[in-house]
């Protein structure tokens, strides 16, 4: 049967690169699609002036190639300091980290405290899966304990890293954490990250178990294990993965107000001895 | 024209400044703080963006994500400092992201001797990366060389859309002289000034000529990645074609462009018995060993090399042929007297004079006196019936 | 391509040879910086290690009137030692120099004669009172010398070192006629 009419994300997307790569089932294309929505809801019609940056990772992919935006697609965990360089650049822009675990909590996690040190101006949505899912579901910081891998065989037992709290408790704007199945609260967090509170470090985790290295191993169905999440994620109260809701939402100076304010100061008689 | 008193690291950050750097991102290590300290001071006032970075790998980035903004930028950095940005720096390889990295090479590995000079980066500034690239090397002997060089380093990295290091040392970064600068430097222009925005961003018809770079932000929905990709940006990361036809113009966009890139000079007697070369700060005691052995008698040239890589095997060769004996002094094990290697003949008796560690040059009179012993026993031989 | 014929560069070094907060380097800059302002070609280049205090500090400047070819001299036209870590850490260019007016509390005593052992750093703000004594070997630039000085934050105080310094100096190239040769080459750098 052929569609009438063209979905609305279609506007968002290079469809010569369709269908997307991701397994059959995987929440990324939830993430793609609430971002879309407030997108379509923020009446933006075309992605000119936004810059997405991702790393390496499945969820890295959501921007590159799919979205018809600027996208750069960088190293293993650098996403965040490339991102700064653009938004320093050239401050005018809206720059977009997505990225996973692996990226953001473990080898870029220096660079992610950091930016939500600075309250660096960019929106950064993490995708966390609980593993590394593109290359063969290993252990990440974000693992719960326990959970069979191809490196933890035996169950890991390294805790669980709080990532969307840690960012909570530095300088950052906005921190959020929501599941896939909080689709429309995840949709009006992205927006509010877009519109409301646009300056500063806007920080949103997405629970996204790997449908494959996740799901699969725990002997679930996609639809149980929504049904699951469903049950165990709901909007503000505590979750094994953390509490689920707005950790914290300010709309004080970013970096570049700051960084301005310095310029001022040196330009207007400060010799900065 | 202007001239100053200052030192290495203050002439790159000016030749930087006057380039048009617009960005600057860097973690302090010594000894090439300086270049920060400068810019942390210039450049707010010069409508540019100073961000002290948490670290060398993410002052590369940053670097690189404002480059492909379309910003003159810059880092600077030491020994294993310089070690953490290859990663970057491959990465910018890749995707033909124009900048200038700084490397004031002090003692190592490891931490090393942090005060102290040393040449022992040229191998890694050349092959620091995995896979296969070309990345520009440019050696400055001196604090005016330091700021002439930056100048042409941002030329090279803008016209070539390749990055570019700048391999400077602890005495010259450190070593304080007067600098003459030109009133304004013309800032550097993508493709030398031709830019076709229609044309696709990473591939090129001509191997010589890099591809455009239109900026962020424009509407040109640029695709940009680390990975192997097509002439549009497409990642392709199976087919043999996309990425040998990739890696391959990546190295001929510099290779092809060798006359513009690669520098030298030349002093002494026309086809010399004694050759010597050198680069960066040990081919000044250099150039005074080779005065000294001609106003000895004895017929004596120094060839100073300003770019280490691409090395121009051709130009080096032609230098090379004519000595009986050429001397590599380096403050280090050993390691650009293997390109002299490769191309001197079996007539040609090739001694390295290596030293590294403490702060302590190799001073003009041990090249002399090494050069008149080898010359003795070459002689000697020679006389053998 | 430069093809320079043979012709002589004329070069000369002064060094200060210390300790680290002594002010060894700060005193060469200054030097450095006051004969720039007389038209000079000047390199200036120190060696010391990762510690600002404490540790051995060598530092000198090269005077041409030409464009600096080598900043790497073997050995320096006058040194002044204002501690022992310092001569040691370069040993053979300092007792391979022409001239050296070490410290004699805190060198130990070097047995040349070309070497003069006098008081230095209980004669005031010891590299200020090695720039007094450089000063009476190349006197056109002393006033270029106390103008870099008078920017200093203890301007007086270090003003007077700074004289006290000269005195020595002149007395010094009074008392022995091996100085005179060095203070020739230096002198006319400036004054031709």
């Amino acid at each position: 049967m052929r569609c009438l009419r063209k979905h609305f994300s279609r506007k968002y997307l290079r469809e010569e690169v369709l269908p997307t790569p991701f397994c059959p089932g995987c929440f990324n294309g939830v993430v793609m699609n609430a971002m879309f929505k407030a997108f379509e809801e923020l009446g933006v019609e075309r992605l000119k002036g936004y810059v997405f940056v991702s790393g390496i990772g499945c969820s890295s992919w959501i921007p590159s190639p799919h979205i018809k935006a600027d996208t750069i697609h960088t190293l293993h965990g650098r996403a965040v300091a490339v991102a700064t360089g653009v938004k320093l650049a050239k401050p005018n822009l809206n720059v977009i980290v997505i990225g996973g675990d692996g990226d953001l909590a473990a080898i870029g996690f220096n660079h992610l405290v950091h930016a939500a040190r600075r309250n660096m101006d960019l929106l950064v949505i993490l995708v966390n899966n609980l593993v590394y899912g593109m290359t063969r579901g290993q252990a990440s910081p974000t693992t719960p304990e326990g959970m069979r891998t191809v490196t933890t065989p035996y169950g890991a037992y390294e805790p669980v890293m709080d990532v969307a709290e840690l960012i909570a408790r530095t300088n950052a704007n906005y921190v959020a954490r929501w599941c896939v199945v909080n689709f429309n609260q995840l949709k009006n967090s992205i927006k509010e990250a877009l519109s409301k509170y646009s300056r500063g470090f806007r920080f949103i985790e997405v629970i996204a178990p790997c449908i494959t290295y996740v799901v699969r191993y725990e002997g679930k169905t996609p639809g149980q294990k929504i049904k699951e999440l469903m049950k165990v994620c709901r909007p503000n109260t505590e979750t094994p993965y953390g509490r689920i809701g707005i950790l914290k939402a300010e709309d004080k100076p970013g970096y570049l107000d700051r960084y301005f304010e310095y310029v001022k100061r040196a330009t207007e008689g400060d010799k900065g001895e | 024209m202007r001239v100053e008193f200052l030192s290495g690291n203050e002439a790159v950050a000016k030749a930087a400044l006057d380039s048009g750097l617009k960005f600057y991102a860097g973690y302090p290590i010594t000894p090439s703080s300086e270049v920060m300290h400068y810019l942390a001071r210039e450049l707010p006032k010069n409508g540019g963006m100073f961000i002290q970075s948490e670290d060398e790998l993410a002052a590369i980035n940053m670097v690189v994500g404002a480059a492909l903004a379309g910003v003159k930028s810059m880092t600077a950095t030491s020994g294993p400092g310089f070690s953490l940005m290859q990663e970057g720096l491959g990465y910018a390889v890749m995707v033909e992201a124009p900048i200038v990295v700084v490397n004031v090479m002090r003692a190592g590995p490891g931490t090393g001797q942090a005060t102290k000079a040393a040449q022992g980066d040229v191998m890694q500034a050349r092959w620091g990366r995995h896979g296969d690239q070309v990345v520009v090397v440019l050696a400055p002997s001196s604090p005016q060389e330091a700021y002439d060089l930056t100048v042409k380093a941002f030329e090279i990295a803008w016209g070539l859309r390749v990055p570019v290091v700048v391999l400077s040392d602890e005495f010259v970064g450190h070593g304080r002289e007067v600098v003459e600068m030109p009133d304004k430097v013309k800032e550097p222009e993508p493709g030398w000034g031709s830019e076709d925005y229609s044309k696709p961003p990473f591939g090129s018809d001509d191997p010589r000529k890099p591809p455009p770079l239109p900026p962020l932000g424009e509407g040109y929905d640029l695709l940009i990645t680390g990975s192997t990709h097509d002439e549009w940006g497409y990642r392709d990361v199976h087919s043999f074609e996309t990425h040998f036809k990739l890696v391959k113009r990546l190295k001929e966009k510099v290779l092809g462009n060798i006359e513009k890139v690669f520098m030298y000079e030349y002093f002494g007697d026309d086809e010399a018995d004694i050759l010597i070369v050198a680069y960066g700060s040990m081919s000044r005691p250099a150039r005074t060993a080779v005065r000294r052995l001609r106003a000895t008698g004895f017929s004596a040239g120094l060839l100073k090399l300003k770019t280490l890589w691409p090395m121009n095997y051709d130009v080096l060769r032609s230098y090379v042929k004519d000595a009986r004996v050429v001397i590599v002094p380096e403050l280090n094990l050993g390691q650009v007297v293997y390109d002299v290697r490769i191309v001197a003949g079996n007539g040609t008796v090739v001694v390295p004079i290596n030293k590294v560690g403490g702060g302590v040059p190799i001073y003009a009179c041990e090249i002399v006196e090494k050069a008149q012993k080898v010359w003795g026993e070459v002689l000697e031989e020679a006389l053998q019936p | 391509m430069s093809k320079n014929t043979h012709t002589q560069v004329q070069e000369h070094t002064v060094a200060i040879a210390g300790r680290g907060g002594q002010g060894v380097v700060l005193a060469t800059t200054l030097l450095a910086r006051a004969a720039f302002k007389k038209g000079l070609y000047v390199a200036q280049l120190q060696s010391y290690g990762a510690e600002v205090r404490g540790g051995a500090v060598v530092a000198y400047v090269v005077l041409s009137k030409q464009p600096i070819e080598n900043p790497y001299p073997e050995n320096y036209d006058l040194v002044i030692a204002l501690h022992e870590a310092g001569v040691a850490r370069r040993r053979n260019e300092i007792l391979s120099s022409k001239a050296i007016i070490a410290d004699e509390d805190l060198v130990k005593p070097i047995p040349k004669d070309n070497v003069i052992q006098v008081k230095i750093v209980k004669s005031g703000t010891p590299n200020m009172v090695a720039l007094g004594i450089i000063t009476a070997f190349i006197p056109a630039i002393t006033e270029e010398l106390r103008k870099e000085i008078s920017k200093l934050w203890n301007a007086e105080e270090n003003l007077r070192s700074f004289d006290t310094g000269v005195r020595i100096g002149f007395e010094l190239l009074g008392k022995h006629t091996k100085l005179k040769d060095v203070a020739e080459s230096l002198t006319k750098l400036v004054s031709s």
